[in-house]
Parts: structure tokens; C-alpha cells; sequence
């Protein structure tokens, strides 16, 4: 039996991994392991001590949302620049725009194996991926099989990162919990998950 | 830094196909930079490389050959330095040396391990990139498509070299990337072809000043593909990288969805109109493919015809009625004849809009279900002989501004009520129905079910005045 919690926000934005020094970067639309490694660590902060890196609570997950939004947004280098000589020398960091592609109103699914730990969950925000994309837990937990998780294209419609190295896997980036070990997975997509009516 | 992956994968088929055993390195000397930079014109420009960066007088177009070499000894002596920013590998962060960019902070600081062996294979991965309109290219990490595309890399060169193509652009490896992905999967390809035959299938634009290669529509590259791989789904990485990068990241193309297209058009318009109209309606489906990418996934609905959204609602229609064309007074024959070729060209786009529109429909509607295909042209025939029972205008406003204008299903509902009860016997069944139909739609399939509607009525039109 899964216990599946459900959690919504208005935004949420993830980062591809080969996203560098972009003008433009829309939002993936999966987990990553160590997405939900990390999820999981601010669910149940216990898991820190011995930490191994290994997921141990969340055995699946699906993300949808309404549609991508392009947001333009103000942002700047990651340290100081120093300009002039030594009688006007000044320091700065100039402004730049960058436009990213976010989710609006993303809704994503915990699957947990315990019933205690989805209780747990329902009491708790997560983020995605940022710290101000807010994700708020619904306090139902559904209680289905693993099948119906799988399967129920009305209930349960989104992306689905599985980690596991198939055919169809690809490299989706490199785990910091696990001495950046590479990370591969294949998308699997149940019903619609992007509702877009017009 | 995913053309590293792709490098991989395709120097993997690579030996395997040739019974080679190449490293990155060596494959890079013996083949990438020959077809790639040891010529006059280059393949692809990479801003800042050491293959573009030029001593004081030199042209990239006169370098001398030891000089080609020093450039790509320039190369091998960053890399072996250690040196790995966006002139030296592909798709890596540039350089920041002097000072910090302000697209730095994007730049992670999880510190990787690359081999110098992945630098060169950035480079091969980075040739393999296919280029689509919108100014986006894509990868697919697939062995087969892979090699395909290394064919291409031949032919590329060898027009690039053809002296009586002095004027084809270089540097357009990605754009001809997809150009010959697409060409090559045709259906009727054929392996004798030459630069006229290409010319002709629209892969090169010509004028007098130069040469290049257009850029190819992702939806035609779509269909063409989906002939070689008819049941697969690929992931496919959306990228941009040039004066800045852009990143729309990993998508599934559903080939098979495409099958379902051609398939529904030669069901309703028949085989061999599907077949004459194929070149025109690959490149009529399909959105721009950012917006594609926002859809989540490459499939039947990123494949919605361009400006169908204008349909729905009071907006627009479409105009089917058949065009009627007589010699003017004064006309000459010849002047008559070329007017009235221009406006049956013009009255034979309208129709294959139209054909597109209504195959695209009629797939999204019947997705998970099965349906009759031809219902909504019997249902706007059943409109068309109400419409008739009534010589003023009512019954014609109530159906174009009210019934096919609603947005949603209580408008619709609404005058269907109206319109019920002054149905002739015959038809009342059928509108009953509908209206059945319509209760139980969801909104999604509503929206679309309506849009269809009212181009039947718009075509049934058509056919009445005949």
C-alpha cells in the first residue's frame, strides 16, 4: 500500500543541471534523486545523523502543474567586480536579466510506504526548488496501491523521474549526497500533466 | 556539458559500426577536425575557441594548413592545462577569469570530475546538435540518429568544398544537422541525390550573394523521423547555446503520435490526397516549439496547427465557400488564366488548412476513445438544413454567433435549447443527441469538439453551394 501526500503551491522552478550561465531557462519537470534526498531530509531531519545519501522514505513521486510562465528576473554575478585604479578604485556587481520558465501552481505527490511517515509529511511545507516556491500539504493522505499510483490518469497525472538506467535513461545530473555520483533515470508521464484548457 | 553524453554515445557507435577503436582524442584529430575546421570554411563557429581566436592579420578563410594544425595544437595545449570554459568545451560555463559575469551566480559549484578525454567528446557531441526553427536545437541521445547525422557531416563538407558553391554559408552544422536529418528519413529517399535535388526540396536558400541552409520546421522533422521510428519515444534535450545559452532541458517525443495524424488524414481525406498534401501539412502542425516545450512533452497536442487558436470563440473563421472566378471585361485570356490559378492556389491552401485543422481535432477529441469520425460533418449538415427552413436570419445568427461562438458548454447548451424547438422531425433525434453528447463532454474536449464543429459547418457550406 502507498500513502500518498499531496502538496501545492503557486510556483516552483528546478533547475536543469546542464543550465549554465543561461538568458533563459525553463523549469525541468521531474525529480532528481537527490531532489527527493533532500526533500526527505527536511521532512524527517533524523535521517541526517549517519547520513548516507540513500532515499529511504519516498517511494514515488509525480509533479504536473498548469503551465510554464516566463518570468524575467533581476539577478546578479556571484561576487564582486573591481574597477579603476588605485586612486578610484570602486567594487560592483552590475544587474542583469534572466528569464526564467516556471511552473504555476505545480502539484506534486509523495508516495510513502509508512503510514506514520506520510503523517509526518502532512504537517510540513516543502520547496521547489527554491526556498520561496512554497509547496503546502493537504491534509488528507490517500491511501491506494501501487497500481492504482501507477495507473489512475484522473488522480495521479504528472512526470515521474524513475531512477533506474534503462534504454531510455538519461544522464539528469551529478548526486551531492553521494560524493556527486552520476544520476540517471527515464521519464514516465501518467495522463495529462499539464492542464492546459484554452 | 550533456554533449559530453552525447559524444559518448556516438563515439561508442562509432567504433562499433566502423571496427575502430578510437579514443575521444584521436577521433577528434583524424575526423572531427578534419571535416570540421581543416578547410578554408569552417563547420561550426565556436566564439572564442582557439580555432576562431586569429593572430594579428590572419583570416580564418586564407589560413594556411601548418597554421590550421597550430590551431588545433593551440586546443589540445588548453585542454591538457586544464582549461575547460565555454571556448574549450562545449556547452560549459565561460570563462570568468577577470571578473564575474552576471549570469555567474547560475553556475553550480559542485565541483566535477572531467576527464580531458570528455572535453573532446563536448566536441563531438556539440556537432551532433539539430537545429529547428525558432533558433533552438536538439539532441537525441540515439546511437542510430547519431550516426546518421555523422553521414551528413560528409556531405556537408563536401558542398562546403564544391567550387561552384562558393557562396554556401559555412558554419551552420546544427541547421544542416536537421535539414539532412530530415531529408534522409523521408519517406522516399533515395540514395543518388545532389545539391539540385536538395536545392529543391527546399534545404538551401539561394539568391546571388550567397548560399545557406534553411532552417527546418520541428514538426516536419517530427513526421519524418517518427517514418524511421514509428513506435518509439525518444528524449529529446532542448537547448540554445550561443552569444547567450538557453536551456529548455529534457522533453518525450511520442513518435507514434505523429502515425496517429497521417493516419486520420488518409482515413478522412483518403490516401492519396494525404500523400499530395503531406510536404504542406508537416509544416502547418506544430507550435513554435517553445511553446511546444511548455506542453511538457513533443506529441499530438504540441502538434496543434499554428493560428487554430485564433478559431475559437467569436474571433475568426474560416472562409470555405468555393471561389467563383469570371473573365473581367477587357481581361485578357492570359491575365484571366494566371488570376484564376492564383485564387484556386489560394482556394487549395484554405482547404489543406482546413484538412489539418480537422485531423488535429478530431485526434485530440478521440484520444482515449473511440469515436465516430464523421459526426460533427453530420451534425453540421443537420445545422445547414435547419438553417434553411427559415429565410430570415435568426436561424443563421443563432448558429454563428451564439451555438459554434460558445467557449464553453452552458452558452452552447443554451442555444441548442433554442434551436431544438423549431427542429424539423427528421433532425431531432440527431440534436437530442448532441446535446446528450455535449452534457457528458469535459471542458477540455468541449473546446475542441465546438472549433471542429464550426469548421464542418464552415465546410458543409462549401459543399451545398456547389
Amino acid at each position: 500500500m502507498y500513502y500518498i501526500v499531496r502538496y501545492s503551491g503557486p510556483f516552483g522552478f528546478i533547475k536543469p543541471w546542464t543550465a549554465v550561465r543561461d538568458s533563459e531557462t525553463f523549469s525541468q519537470q521531474f525529480l532528481t534523486p537527490s531532489i527527493v534526498t533532500g526533500i526527505e531530509r527536511k521532512l524527517f531531519p533524523e535521517l541526517l545523523e549517519d547520513d548516507d545519501g540513500e532515499i529511504k522514505k519516498i517511494v514515488g513521486h509525480r509533479l504536473s502543474y498548469k503551465q510554464i510562465s516566463q518570468q524575467q528576473e533581476q539577478i546578479q554575478p556571484r561576487g564582486w567586480n573591481e574597477k579603476g585604479t588605485r586612486n578610484n578604485k570602486s567594487y560592483e556587481r552590475p544587474y542583469a536579466i534572466l528569464v526564467r520558465g516556471v511552473m504555476l501552481e505545480p502539484v506534486l505527490f509523495l508516495a510513502f510506504q509508512n503510514s506514520n511517515d506520510a503523517k509526518i509529511a502532512t504537517k510540513q511545507h516543502i520547496c521547489l526548488s527554491r526556498n520561496e516556491d512554497l509547496l503546502y500539504p493537504s491534509d488528507e493522505i490517500l491511501e491506494v496501491s501501487k497500481e492504482d499510483f501507477d495507473s489512475d490518469e484522473s488522480l495521479f497525472s504528472g512526470f515521474e523521474l524513475i531512477f533506474e538506467k534503462n534504454e531510455q535513461s538519461f544522464l539528469v545530473g551529478y548526486n551531492r549526497y553521494k560524493q556527486n555520483e552520476k544520476m540517471f533515470g527515464y521519464i514516465k508521464i501518467v495522463g495529462t500533466p499539464v492542464k492546459n484548457n484554452y | 556539458m550533456i554533449a559530453i553524453t552525447v559524444g559518448r554515445t556516438f563515439l561508442n557507435a562509432y567504433n562499433e559500426r566502423f571496427e575502430e577503436n578510437l579514443s575521444a582524442k584521436e577521433f577528434f584529430d583524424k575526423v572531427y577536425f578534419e571535416y570540421f575546421f581543416n578547410h578554408p570554411k569552417y563547420m561550426q563557429w565556436i566564439t572564442n575557441s582557439p580555432f576562431v581566436q586569429m593572430k594579428s592579420g590572419q583570416k580564418p578563410h586564407l589560413l594556411q594548413p601548418e597554421e590550421r594544425i597550430e590551431k588545433l595544437a593551440n586546443l589540445h595545449q588548453k585542454i591538457s592545462g586544464g582549461e575547460k570554459d565555454a571556448s574549450i568545451a562545449i556547452g560549459f560555463p565561460a570563462a570568468e577569469e577577470k571578473e564575474f559575469a552576471t549570469t555567474s551566480g547560475l553556475v553550480t559549484d559542485i565541483e566535477f570530475q572531467i576527464e580531458e578525454e570528455d572535453l573532446y567528446l563536448s566536441w563531438i557531441g556539440g556537432g551532433l546538435g539539430i537545429g529547428v526553427a525558432g533558433g533552438y536545437s536538439v539532441f537525441f541521445n540515439e546511437p542510430e540518429i547519431l550516426i546518421k547525422l555523422y553521414e551528413g557531416w560528409k556531405i556537408y563538407r563536401k558542398y562546403l568544398n564544391d567550387p561552384t558553391l562558393q557562396n554556401l554559408k559555412g558554419n551552420q552544422i546544427n541547421t544542416w544537422n536537421g535539414q539532412w536529418l530530415n531529408f534522409a528519413y523521408r519517406k522516399r529517399f533515395r540514395e543518388d541525390f545532389d545539391f539540385a535535388r536538395l536545392h529543391a526540396q527546399n534545404v538551401f536558400s539561394v539568391n546571388d550573394k550567397v548560399i545557406e541552409v534553411n532552417t527546418i520546421n520541428w514538426s516536419e522533422l517530427f513526421f519524418n523521423i517518427s517514418n524511421k521510428f514509428p513506435a518509439h519515444t525518444f528524449s529529446g534535450y532542448v537547448y540554445s547555446l550561443g552569444q547567450t545559452n538557453k536551456t529548455l532541458g529534457f522533453y518525450p517525443f511520442y513518435f507514434s503520435q505523429a502515425r496517429k495524424i497521417t493516419d486520420y488524414y488518409k482515413v478522412l481525406f483518403g490516401e492519396q490526397v494525404a500523400l499530395n498534401d503531406r510536404q504542406a501539412y508537416e509544416s502547418l502542425f506544430g507550435l513554435h516549439i517553445k511553446r511546444a516545450c511548455e506542453l511538457g512533452s513533443i506529441g499530438l497536442q504540441a502538434l496543434e496547427p499554428k493560428y487554430l487558436r485564433k478559431y475559437y470563440g467569436k474571433d475568426s473563421n474560416l472562409k470555405m465557400t468555393k471561389p467563383r472566378v469570371a473573365q473581367k471585361k477587357g481581361e485578357s485570356e492570359e491575365d484571366y488564366e494566371v488570376r484564376k490559378s492564383s485564387v484556386e492556389q489560394k482556394d487549395y491552401e484554405n482547404l489543406i488548412t482546413f484538412r489539418t485543422y480537422k485531423t488535429w481535432l478530431l485526434a485530440m477529441i478521440t484520444k482515449n476513445k473511440e469515436e465516430s469520425l464523421n459526426y460533427t460533418a453530420e451534425v453540421a449538415k443537420a445545422l445547414h438544413e435547419y438553417r434553411e427552413g427559415s429565410t430570415k436570419t435568426d436561424r443563421k445568427n443563432l448558429i454563428q454567433s451564439e451555438l459554434l461562438a460558445a467557449k464553453n458548454k452552458k452558452p452552447f447548451l443554451d442555444a441548442l435549447t433554442t434551436l431544438i424547438k423549431d427542429v424539423h422531425e427528421s433532425n431531432l433525434e440527431m440534436f437530442k443527441n448532441l446535446r446528450d453528447k455535449v452534457h457528458l463532454m469535459s471542458a477540455e474536449d468541449f473546446g475542441y469538439f465546438v472549433v471542429l464543429l464550426k469548421f464542418d459547418y464552415a465546410y458543409a457550406e462549401r459543399e451545398r453551394n456547389l
